[in-house]
């Protein structure tokens, strides 16, 4: 799965909740933040990331991985699964 | 001076500070204030208090987790005034009621929510106290107000006096023991009255408050680790959020000593998960409405763990309130109604709200609170909660009256109904409102988010052409969850 099909991924799973918002999911930049937004609040955002695991087929160190900067932005998540950060 | 007074939370404070002056009180991130440094903060926000406020006023804080959020609580409680919280992620028409509803005379915010206050606060806002003249200690009736959902439209204050804190402290800093080695978790917004059991709690065992950082709720094993917490408290919720990052492992918290638990029900199937990944700590479910001061029952979950399944009891009053389950004769299920040391005398500005839920019984001067909650009190007195009386629901431990939500959205739908629901997705609460007209919904959360805290907007808004109904005309909820399943 490339950046592109990843995004569109995390998009269509955001999607109502996008909606919900007035946002356009197709718009969100990378640094737009799932959580500061109130798009998700911390459960919200830990079903995401495990929803993707299922996707990808693997885990990731959860607690770690929130751990650094920006880890609950659009391009955090992104990251988190393509770059292994 | 009655016994319970030498609880005061101020005096407590004061206590640890002329006993433990040079230990930690406070740390927010990488910044620690020692016990003096703090009252030296609190004494000179009093000062300012006393200049800009009439005696035994009501002041504002912004909740923003700074110092000047923890000192202004102090620096007002020892110049016998009583705090008001703002939270910082409600919105200003949020804090624009709670602001009028309690008359507040001032406001204390760190620099940058004074910005966020804007224009919104036409009183004397601190936000920098150096150099102010400090204040002497001076006594006071009330201690804070809270405000928590109304199912009428708005919410309802809930004035606490000192002397209700005091009982309750008296309870935890007699009956549970804490040591100036303690560090305490620091996890619940300053709006949500259980903080008032981190802070003076802490303080009052001469142990540390530690603040956790932003977005502390998705590092909650590194929070714990980096500052060497001893003392937990937080919704189950925190627990369950625990479990699905996969941090719930046996073993995983072992310098855990108490941990205490509130706010929205426990099931022992957490209990249990949270005993092994904290297997040193004690285990106390507390349960209270806030207008019974923070918690008014505890039940030692360690002591009835072995055979236990479902949900973990409430347990017995604390102290020396009183509790009883009102419900037909000779029946041990019904709805539990509070009396006692801890328990408020009203709503503010709410004459109907008060006489609805806080009554005198013939023949008794105590003041009994009605809380709604349902319960059974088993052969040994201990209570079990089996659910309400009326609409109220948890929602991560916010308690919200889904009423609330229909009333502000109703002057935005001219043509039809409102009505929000609470439903269960992926095991945790969340709220769904249904309206019975087609419309665009998108703008409706736009209104919402202007007025109503983060946890009670609804995670979904679904308009239907009218309302399913049952045989007898009453709207049908089960096929509206099944809308809401499909949707």
């Amino acid at each position: 799965m490339d950046r592109t099909e990843l995004r569109a991924l995390v998009q269509e799973k955001l999607g109502s909740r996008s909606r919900r918002l007035g946002l356009d999911g197709t718009a969100l930049k990378d640094d737009f933040d799932l959580v500061r937004s109130g798009l998700l609040d911390s459960l919200g955002f830990v079903d995401l990331i495990t929803d993707l695991e299922g996707a990808f087929g693997r885990q990731v160190e959860l607690e770690k991985a929130f751990d650094r900067a920006g880890a609950t932005t659009l391009g955090g998540v992104l990251d988190l699964f393509l770059n292994g950060r | 001076m009655a016994k319970s007074d030498n609880f005061d939370p101020y005096e407590v404070f004061r206590r640890s500070v002329e006993r433990y002056g040079d230990l930690p009180a406070l740390r927010i991130g990488d910044r620690t204030w020692t016990y003096a440094e703090l009252d030296a903060h609190a004494a000179s926000i009093a000062g300012w208090c006393d200049r800009n406020a009439p005696s035994g006023s009501r002041i504002a804080v912004h909740g923003r987790k700074e110092l000047a959020a923890y000192a202004g609580i102090l620096g007002i409680l020892r110049s016998g005034r009583s705090y008001v919280p703002l939270h910082p992620d409600h919105p200003r028409a949020r804090w624009q009621v709670v602001l009028e509803s309690s008359g507040a005379a001032a406001c204390v915010a760190d620099p940058s929510s004074t910005r966020a206050l804007g224009d919104l606060v036409d009183r004397p806002v601190l936000s920098n106290w150096d150099g102010e003249r400090p204040a002497d200690v001076r006594q006071g009736s009330e201690a804070y107000v809270m405000f928590t959902s109304g199912s009428t439209g708005g919410p309802k204050g809930v004035p606490i006096s000192r002397s209700n804190v005091s009982a309750y402290l008296e309870h935890m800093l007699t009956h549970h023991r804490f040591t100036t080695g303690d560090r305490f978790t620091q996890l619940f917004a300053l709006t949500f009255d259980l903080s008032v059991h981190d802070l003076f709690v802490c303080w009052g065992s001469g142990g540390c408050l530690c603040v956790p950082g932003e977005d502390s709720a998705l590092r909650i094993s590194s929070y714990i680790a980096s500052n060497g917490i001893t003392v937990w408290f937080s919704v189950p919720s925190a627990v369950a959020l625990l479990r699905r990052m996969r941090a719930l492992v046996p073993g995983a918290f072992p310098g855990l000593k108490h941990s205490f638990f509130c706010g929205e029900a426990l099931s022992w199937d957490l209990a249990h998960a949270w005993s092994e990944a904290a297997p040193n700590s004690a285990i106390t479910n507390l349960y209270g409405p806030t207008e019974a001061t923070i918690a008014i029952t505890s039940f030692d979950v360690r002591a009835a763990m072995a055979h236990a399944s479902g949900t973990v009891p409430l347990g017995g009053p604390i102290g020396t309130n009183e509790v009883q389950v009102s419900g037909d004769e000779g029946s041990s299920e019904g709805e539990l109604w509070l009396a006692g040391p801890q328990v408020a005398q009203g709503y503010l500005g709410a004459a109907e709200a008060t006489s609805r839920a806080f009554i005198h019984l013939p023949g008794d001067d105590a003041v009994w609170y009605r809380t709604g909650d349902r319960v059974r009190k088993d052969g040994e007195g201990i209570l079990h909660f089996l659910g309400r009386l009326d609409d109220q629901v948890k929602v991560l431990g916010h308690r919200v009256e889904p009423a609330e939500v229909d009333f502000a959205l109703a002057p935005l739908v001219p043509n039809g109904t409102v009505l929000t629901l609470a439903t269960t997705l992926n095991g945790t609460t969340r709220l769904v409102t249904f309206i019975d007209t087609m419309m665009d919904t998108a703008p409706l959360v736009a209104r919402l988010q202007e007025v109503l805290p983060p946890y009670m907007i609804p995670e979904r808004i679904i308009a239907v052409d009218g309302f399913p109904t049952t045989g007898h005309g009453k709207v049908d909820r089960n096929a509206l969850f099944k809308i809401a399943d499909n949707g």
